[in-house]
């Protein structure tokens, strides 16, 4: 079996070689400049991220604004105080109270 | 006496497309066309040699930014075209554009002829024989992308395992597991016919 096996092998093998090429046109040439050409300058990939990253955050910038702007709005309507949130959480605090007392403070 | 122009380094062909001359790529073109079309035309139907060669010189120009070799684009357009057929068969077997013909009365005496065939006559005389392309495309086709493209290269090219490894961008351990699994797929899919006639031939 190996024996003819080997014999197959070496058949297809010739037979794999043997294969046609095509014979390379001047109009096969021009298509693919064509096509380079359509491609514009190549980029190195440090380049081309850089490229789509810059063309992300400007499509993202005006969502971004908007974003900022409602915000700012919501937070002068609500009149929210953080500093006076956080003194009167430390206040009531009852842990924090017991702790206190133990240092003595 | 005449001073000849001195040919430009594949390296500075590429500086030059990098600068904006997209034009110099034609220089590639006609220097490696020969030997692309050479690789392509051993791995995919004659009908598609033109075009996966096309697709193999746009994916160059595409990357070559990122050519980091030594002054021979060579190796480096081979990988380049290895991947493009890959790529090919890959995507011909996930949307099944594989013809999976049977194999005719005439298949199977080529196979005796080869297989009955004593004398030192070269094999490539049988090889020569349109019944065996027609064998090879029918074992080819039976078996998945990956391994027709490891069969072809380690088993008919008779590369070893390293360059196919280096061609396809695979390992080495992967390269070898497929080589050896598509080698017993193959005496497989081959013994029926040689065999004890365990494939049913197509007659007429």
């Amino acid at each position: 079996m190996e024996d003819r096996m080997t014999k197959i092998r070496e058949a297809l093998s010739a037979a794999y070689r043997n294969k046609e090429t095509v014979p390379v046109g001047e109009l096969w040439e021009t298509r693919v400049m064509g096509h380079v050409r359509s491609l514009g300058i190549p980029l190195s990939p440090a380049a081309a991220f850089s490229a789509l990253f810059g063309r992300f955050v400007w499509r993202l910038a005006p969502i971004a604004c908007v974003l900022i702007v409602a915000l700012a709005v919501g937070m002068a309507h609500l009149d929210y105080t953080p500093e006076y949130e956080i003194t009167a959480t430390f206040m009531t605090d009852p842990i924090g109270s017991t702790v206190d007392q133990i240092w003595g403070i | 006496m005449h001073n000849t122009p001195s040919r430009p380094s594949d390296r500075e062909i590429i500086r030059r497309i990098i600068d904006g001359d997209t034009d110099a790529f034609a220089q590639i073109l006609a220097r490696y066309k020969d030997h692309v079309m050479g690789i392509v035309s051993r791995h995919v139907p004659y009908d598609h040699i033109e075009e996966i060669a096309h697709d193999a010189f746009i994916r160059a120009y595409q990357s070559l930014a990122t050519f980091r070799g030594e002054d021979n684009l060579r190796p480096w357009l081979a990988s380049i075209a290895v991947r493009s057929c890959y790529d090919f068969w890959r995507d011909r077997y996930r949307s099944k554009e594989v013809p999976m013909s049977s194999l005719t009365q005439a298949h199977q005496e080529w196979l005796e002829n080869v297989v009955s065939d004593t004398s030192d006559r070269a094999f490539g005389e049988h090889g020569s024989r349109k019944e065996a392309r027609e064998v090879l495309d029918w074992a080819l086709a039976q078996l998945s992308a990956e391994d027709r493209m490891v069969l072809e290269m380690v088993y008919l090219e008779g590369l070893t395992v390293r360059e196919a490894s280096e061609l396809l961008g695979w390992t080495m351990a992967n390269v070898k597991v497929r080589s050896l699994r598509s080698r017993r797929k193959l005496q497989k899919l081959l013994s029926g016919p040689i065999g004890e006639g365990v494939v049913q031939w197509k007659t007429g």
